[in-house]
C-alpha cells in the first residue's frame, strides 16, 4: 500500500454517512463491503457515520434517504449518493476516490 | 350501535362516498389504477387534502413520480384548502430517488418505511397516499428487488393501520396494471379503476370499483369530471325512488300553524326549524310525530346529544305523549352522540334506521349537531345527501337546528339545509319589556301559500299554540304586552257595543214614544173632529129651531139678529 505523505492525508479526509436499516442483509452487507474498501484505500483516511434509519428517521427525512443503504459523501462533499449492498466494487471505488467535489 | 364489518374513511367526495357506502374501508389499502391525465392523483391529492381539511386526519402523499414542488404547483391553484393543510395537516414526500443515485447493490425501502413508521407513530398520520408505486421498477434494474419492495410497502401500510390510496399507471391498452404489478391488484384490499377515453369529441371520464374487501360499493362506471374542486361524480344517492312529493297535507300537530301553511306540511317534504335553544324547537317536532302517529303513520326520531327518553318526558309535560306511539309500535327512536363520530358516519347511521324502520315521518333535533362535525364542506355535503335520502324515499321530514337570535345568523352547518329544505320556520325569542316571548315566523313553504305574518309561540301544560301579534308604534307586541293589548280591544269592544246599544235603544225608545204620542194625538184629533161634529150639529138644530122661534119673535116683535153668531152656529175658530 502506497503510503502518502502526512499533510496530503490531513487535506484529503473523507468524510462518510452510510443510511442503514437496523440489521437487514442489505445493510449489513453493504457496511461490510464499505469497511473492506476503507481499510483498502487506509482507514485513517476515513471517518464514517453509520445512521439507522429506524432510529433516527429524521435524519432520514431530512436527507431525504428513502431507500437503504444509502450511502452519501460529506467531505469532500459529493451531489452524488449510492444506493444498494455496494457489492458493486467499481462504483464504490470511484465514489471513495477523494478528488474535486463531483 | 351493531358493530360494522368495515369501517370507512369518507373520501369527502360526495358522489364518490354514495359509491362507496361510505368512503374507503379505514385502515386498508386501496389502488387505483388508471392511464396518464386519468385523475389518479387528483384523487389520491383530494383525499388527503379533504381528510386533513374536513375530518381532521393527517395525511402523507408520497409521490414516485413527480417532485414535491410540482405537486404544490398543480394543486395550489386549485379550490380547495390544499395550503391551509400543507406543511400541518398534509405532507409531501418525495418518493423519487435523487438524480444523482448510483445503484450499487441491491436495496430496499427501509428508509421510506422509517420515515412514514415515524410519521405515523409521532404526529399520528391516518391517511397516506402512495403516487405511482410503478415508478419503483425504475429504481432498480432487478424487477424481483421493485417487486419484493412493492410488497413490502404494502405489508406496510397494512400494519401501520393506515388508510392508503395507492395509484399504478394502468397498462397500454387494458384496464388492469402491467403483469409485474398484478400481484398488488390482489394484495390490495380495494381496487379501483379510472378510464378516460374520447367519445364524441368529449373526454369521458368513469370510475369502476373493481373490489372492495368486506365493504359494499354501487358497481358500474360512474362519470366524473375534474373541476376547479378536484373529482365531482354526477352519483347521487337518489336511485331508489323519485320525488314522493304530493299534495296531501300532514299537520304539524300545531292548529294554527296548519292553517299558516294552508293545512300543515305537505308530504314527502323536508322542513327545517332554525331557532337559538330553547325555543320549542323539539316541542314543534314532537307536535309534529304525534298527530302523524294519531293518524297511524309510522314515524323515527332521532335525537343528538339528548337521551330520547329525556325528550319524551319533557315532551310529556307540555302535554305531547310520544310513549304510547312507541309502546305501539308507530314511534322508533335513537340517540345518538354527535361528537362520537364523523357526520358521515352519523349519514351512514341514520340511513340504516331509515332503512331498518322504514318511516314515514322523520324527525333529527338537532340535525345542526352532527352535521357540522367536520367543518362546512362536508356539513353541506351530508345535508345535501340527507335530504336527497329522505326525499328519494317521500318521508315527510322534520329537522331543527340551533340558530343564534337571527336568520342570518343560522349556523353555517345548517345553512345549506335551509336552501334545499322545502319549508323553513324560524322560531326566536323577543326581548320586550323585561319579558323573552318566542316568535314564530314561516320563512318559506314551498309550493304553498303561506302567511308572512310573525306569530306568537305559546308553551303551556297543554301543547302549543300560536297567537296574532299586534303591531303598535312599528313594533311587535308579545307576551304581556300582546295580553294587554288583547284585553284593553276586548274592553274597548265592549265599550262600544254596549254604548252603541245603548243609543240605539234610546232612539228606539224616542221612536216608540213619538209613534205612541202620534197615535194618542190621532185619537184625540178624531175625538176632538168627532165633538166638531156633534157641537155643529146641535148648533144647527139649536138655531134651526131658535131661529124658527126667533123669526117668530122677531116677526111679532120686529127686531134685529145677533152678530156675535154666525148664522149657521159654528164657533169662529173653527171654519167650516
Amino acid at each position: 500500500m502506497i503510503r502518502r505523505p502526512e499533510r496530503d492525508r490531513e487535506a484529503t479526509i473523507v468524510k462518510l454517512v452510510l443510511f442503514v436499516a437496523g440489521e437487514s442483509p442489505n445493510s449489513v452487507t453493504a457496511l461490510a463491503n464499505l469497511r473492506h474498501a476503507m481499510e483498502l484505500g487506509g482507514s485513517e483516511r476515513f471517518e464514517l457515520e453509520v445512521v439507522d434509519v429506524f432510529e433516527r428517521s429524521d435524519r432520514a427525512l431530512e436527507e431525504h434517504v428513502l431507500v437503504t443503504p444509502t450511502l452519501m459523501r460529506v467531505e469532500p462533499p459529493s451531489i452524488r449518493r449510492l444506493v444498494g449492498d455496494l457489492s458493486a466494487t467499481i462504483e464504490l471505488y470511484a465514489f471513495l476516490r477523494p478528488g474535486p467535489p463531483a | 350501535m351493531t358493530p360494522q364489518a368495515v369501517q370507512v374513511s369518507p373520501t369527502g367526495i360526495a358522489g364518490l362516498d354514495a359509491i362507496l357506502r361510505g368512503g374507503l374501508p379505514t385502515g386498508r389499502s386501496t389502488l387505483v389504477v388508471g392511464g396518464p391525465g386519468a385523475g389518479k392523483t387528483v384523487l389520491a391529492m383530494q383525499f388527503l387534502v379533504n381528510g386533513a381539511a374536513c375530518y381532521g386526519e393527517m395525511g402523507v402523499m408520497v409521490s414516485f413520480e413527480e417532485s414535491e414542488r410540482a405537486m404544490r404547483t398543480n394543486f395550489g391553484t386549485l379550490d380547495w384548502p390544499f395550503a391551509e393543510v400543507l406543511g400541518t395537516k398534509l405532507l409531501i414526500l418525495d418518493g423519487r430517488l435523487p438524480p444523482d443515485t448510483v445503484e450499487a447493490g441491491t436495496f430496499d425501502l427501509a428508509g421510506l418505511i422509517a420515515v412514514l413508521d415515524a410519521l405515523v407513530k409521532t404526529r399520528g398520520v391516518k391517511r397516506v397516499a402512495l403516487d405511482g408505486i410503478d415508478m419503483l421498477f425504475d429504481y432498480s434494474r432487478h424487477e424481483t428487488v421493485s417487486r419484493r419492495e412493492v410488497r413490502r410497502l404494502l405489508n406496510w401500510l397494512t400494519d401501520a393501520n393506515v388508510t392508503a390510496l395507492v395509484t399504478v399507471k394502468a397498462a397500454e391498452g387494458r384496464l388492469g396494471v402491467q403483469s409485474y404489478l398484478e400481484f398488488a391488484e390482489f394484495a390490495a384490499d380495494g381496487v379501483m379503476h379510472l378510464a378516460n377515453r374520447l367519445s364524441d369529441q368529449f373526454l369521458i371520464r368513469g370510475l369502476h370499483v373493481v373490489k372492495m374487501r368486506g365493504a359494499s360499493f354501487v358497481s358500474g362506471e360512474h362519470p366524473f369530471v375534474i373541476a376547479e374542486t378536484g373529482l365531482e361524480f354526477a352519483y347521487t344517492d337518489q336511485t331508489k325512488a323519485a320525488m314522493h312529493v304530493t299534495s296531501e297535507r300532514l299537520s304539524s300537530g300545531v292548529e294554527r300553524l296548519d292553517r299558516m301553511l294552508h293545512g300543515g306540511y305537505r308530504e314527502g317534504t323536508v322542513t327545517l326549524i332554525s331557532g337559538p335553544p330553547g325555543t320549542s324547537k323539539t316541542t314543534l317536532a314532537g307536535c309534529f310525530v304525534s298527530a302523524g302517529c294519531a293518524r297511524g303513520l309510522s314515524a323515527l326520531f332521532i335525537g343528538f346529544d339528548e337521551p330520547v327518553e329525556q325528550v319524551f318526558l319533557d315532551l310529556r309535560s307540555v302535554g305531547v305523549q310520544l310513549e304510547r306511539y312507541r309502546d305501539a309500535g308507530l314511534l322508533a327512536s335513537a340517540s345518538l352522540n354527535a361528537g362520537a363520530a364523523g357526520a358521515d358516519e352519523h349519514y351512514l347511521t341514520i340511513e340504516r334506521l331509515v332503512e331498518l324502520h322504514q318511516p314515514r315521518l322523520l324527525v333529527i333535533d338537532p340535525m345542526s349537531a352532527f352535521v357540522k362535525a367536520g367543518g362546512r364542506r362536508i356539513a353541506d355535503i351530508v345535508s345535501e345527501r340527507l335530504v336527497n335520502l329522505v326525499k328519494a324515499r317521500g318521508i315527510t321530514t322534520l329537522f331543527t337546528a340551533v340558530a343564534d337570535s337571527d336568520l342570518g345568523e343560522l349556523e353555517s352547518s345548517a345553512s345549506r339545509v335551509s336552501t334545499i329544505a322545502d319549508n323553513w320556520i324560524h322560531v326566536s325569542f323577543a326581548a320586550r319589556r323585561g319579558e323573552r316571548n318566542r316568535m314564530l315566523t314561516v320563512v318559506k313553504a314551498r309550493g304553498t301559500g303561506h302567511s308572512n305574518q310573525m306569530r306568537e309561540l305559546i308553551l303551556s301544560d297543554d301543547g302549543l299554540d300560536l297567537k296574532d301579534v299586534y303591531y303598535a308604534l312599528g313594533e311587535v307586541l308579545l307576551g304581556t304586552a300582546r295580553v294587554e293589548k288583547e284585553q284593553q280591544e276586548a274592553n274597548d269592544a265592549r265599550l262600544r257595543e254596549s254604548q252603541n246599544k245603548r243609543a240605539l235603544a234610546e232612539v228606539d225608545e224616542h221612536c216608540r214614544a213619538l209613534e205612541a204620542q202620534l197615535e194618542r194625538t190621532r185619537f184625540e184629533l178624531a175625538g176632538v173632529i168627532d165633538e166638531r161634529r156633534r157641537i155643529a150639529l146641535q148648533a144647527s138644530e139649536v138655531e134651526r129651531s131658535l131661529g124658527a122661534d126667533q123669526a117668530a119673535i122677531l116677526a111679532s116683535r120686529g127686531e134685529d139678529p145677533d152678530p156675535g153668531v154666525t148664522a149657521n152656529g159654528a164657533p169662529s175658530r173653527f171654519p167650516a
